[in-house]
Formats: C-alpha cells, sequence, structure tokens
C-alpha cells in the first residue's frame, strides 16, 4: 500500500457521492485519474486490505432495534467447534473468543445478534444454545448506541 | 418507515460488492432489472431518510497492522454515564461503544498495533474518566471466527 492507496482510503471512507459517476469525482479531488481510483480499489479489495464495499444501513431506521451482545461460557476444548457454528449463522454478525478474568468474568465466546424485537433475540439464543448445547449464557441487550461501526482509520 | 419492497431489495443488494466502476449504480440497476436513473433517486431518498449512512470501503484493521483488540466492560454510576461515554468516543481507537443493560453498563471496543499500545489507551482511558481496576473488565481478543455487519432486510 503506498501513499496514493493511503489518501484515497483517507477521503473515500467518508462515503462516496451520491452520482452517477462517483469515483471521477473522487478522483478529481485528488488529482489522480478515474481508472487509477477504480483500479487501486480493485487491487485493495483483492488483497483483502479493503474487507468489504458498500452502503452501511442504519439498523434502527429500518427497525432493527434489538442490539444484543450474547456471551457463552464455553469449554476450552468445545470454543473453535462453537464458535464456528455460531458464526455460521447469518443473524450472528460478528463472532469473537476472548480471554477471562478469573474470579470476575468466565463467559469466552462473544456473539452479537441485531433483531426487530427483544423476544428474537431471546429466541435466538435459545436455538444457539440448544444446537451447541451450551447452556451458561448471559444476553447483554444495548439501551443506548454511544458510537456504533463505521469506525475511520486515519492513514 | 416509508420504503417498499424495491428499496429493500436495493439494501439488500448494496451492503457488500458494490460495483467498482465507472457507473456502478447502472451496473446495480442491470441486476435489479431497473434504470440508473431509478437506483440513484432511490438511494438518495433512502439516504435523506437516514437508513443508508454512506457507501464506504471497510477495512480489515489486521491488514492495516491493527492486530491488537479488546472488549472493555465498565461500570459507571448512571449520572455519568454520558460523559464518559462521550470521552471514551474522544479516542479514534474506539469503534463500538453501547450501554448495556447489566451491573457492567458500558461496553466499548479497542483496536490498536499491540498489546502494549492497548494498555497505554486503557490507562489513559481510565485516567480521564477516573474508573477503577474494580470497575473494568479487559476481554482480550482471542480469536476472531466472524467480524462483518450485514443486514438482512425483511
Amino acid at each position: 500500500m503506498d501513499e496514493t492507496d493511503r489518501v484515497l482510503l483517507t477521503e473515500i471512507q467518508k462515503g462516496i457521492p451520491l452520482t452517477s459517476q462517483p469515483f471521477l469525482e473522487i478522483a478529481k479531488r485528488l488529482n489522480i485519474g478515474e481508472e487509477e481510483v477504480i483500479e487501486r480499489l480493485k487491487q485493495l479489495r483483492r488483497r483483502k486490505v479493503i474487507r468489504r464495499f458498500g452502503a452501511s444501513i442504519s439498523a434502527r431506521k429500518i427497525g432493527i432495534v434489538a442490539n444484543a451482545l450474547v456471551a457463552w461460557k464455553v469449554p476450552e476444548s468445545r470454543l473453535d467447534e462453537v464458535g464456528r457454528i455460531m458464526a455460521g449463522y447469518d443473524n450472528v454478525t460478528h463472532c469473537y473468543a476472548r480471554q477471562i478474568v478469573l474470579g470476575r468474568w468466565e463467559y469466552n465466546l462473544f456473539i452479537m445478534v441485531h433483531k426487530y424485537s427483544r423476544e428474537e433475540v431471546k429466541s435466538f439464543a435459545k436455538i444457539l444454545s440448544q444446537v451447541t448445547n451450551i447452556d451458561n449464557y448471559l444476553i447483554l441487550f444495548s439501551a443506548e448506541e454511544f458510537k456504533a461501526a463505521g469506525s475511520r482509520y486515519i492513514m | 418507515m416509508g420504503i417498499d419492497n424495491h428499496d429493500k431489495r436495493i439494501l439488500d443488494t448494496i451492503q457488500d460488492d458494490f460495483p467498482l466502476a465507472r457507473r456502478p449504480w447502472a451496473e446495480i440497476a442491470k441486476n435489479l432489472n431497473s434504470t440508473e436513473e431509478d437506483i440513484l433517486s432511490r438511494v438518495k431518498k433512502l439516504y435523506n431518510k437516514g437508513i443508508i449512512q454512506r457507501v464506504r470501503p471497510v477495512l480489515d484493521t489486521r491488514s492495516l497492522g491493527l492486530k491488537a483488540s479488546t472488549l472493555i466492560a465498565v461500570k459507571v454510576p448512571e449520572d455519568k454515564i454520558e460523559k464518559i461515554a462521550s470521552v471514551i468516543n474522544s479516542f479514534k481507537e474506539v469503534s463500538h461503544n453501547y450501554k448495556r443493560e447489566h451491573e457492567y453498563n458500558l461496553w466499548f471496543t479497542l483496536t490498536a498495533d499491540s498489546e502494549a499500545k492497548l494498555n497505554s489507551l486503557l490507562e489513559e482511558i481510565k485516567r480521564r474518566t477516573n474508573i477503577s481496576d474494580r470497575d473494568i473488565l479487559d476481554l482480550r481478543t482471542a480469536k476472531i471466527f466472524k467480524i462483518g455487519v450485514r443486514f438482512r432486510i425483511k
């Protein structure tokens, strides 16, 4: 990744203009050619520096208001297996194994779930529990979103 | 809500694999059996309603060298939570910050290029918010099974 890539990525994270030729506009701002912008982005996506390119949607605005972090206590030996099963569900947007804090916090697998209602979150968690045979879990509903995904990275 | 099925299809389609082409909306229109004009006008409408936030690349933090991450849970008094949340938000290394219904009522993520950097960020956060160690849980990432947000629009 060179300096131009960095500048391009910084600029484009603000969001592309909603016009017929958005990459042309960005090219103009950066004083490079439209084709070059497109080619660089393709390369970055191919190399997986860009993990995903698309629209960020406000889940809340379309009624997906129940957001929950669900924490599971999984035996160490089953962590890989259970993590992979849970990650396989479309409705699970994030799935991480984490270090515990001995004596204070022992849930070691975390998933994020976004649904239309809390009831849906609870039913879904129950399904996951049955499928994986993990009974010890905690649903942490969000009460307020102070900052959400789509962080800006300073290149 | 004021959006129809055609809008929903657009929302479902544009969250990923955005065409990197001179006329990306025209390409999307072709796939959805519509016209560039129709797609663009609907997208602008959805943007004005706040449903679409922006069209942008999501970067792989690890490929940028940001290999260390953690989830922090803190216990803060109800009357201080807004203030503390905004101090935490001021750190660019914080990407998610939620108030949650639990005794640990504020949960946020921290990403940096090393564990050491995470440690020093945490120290800085503690200093600026006055939260004590016994009210903090530092849950370091051990393994990432899935990272990505894509909503299925019903």
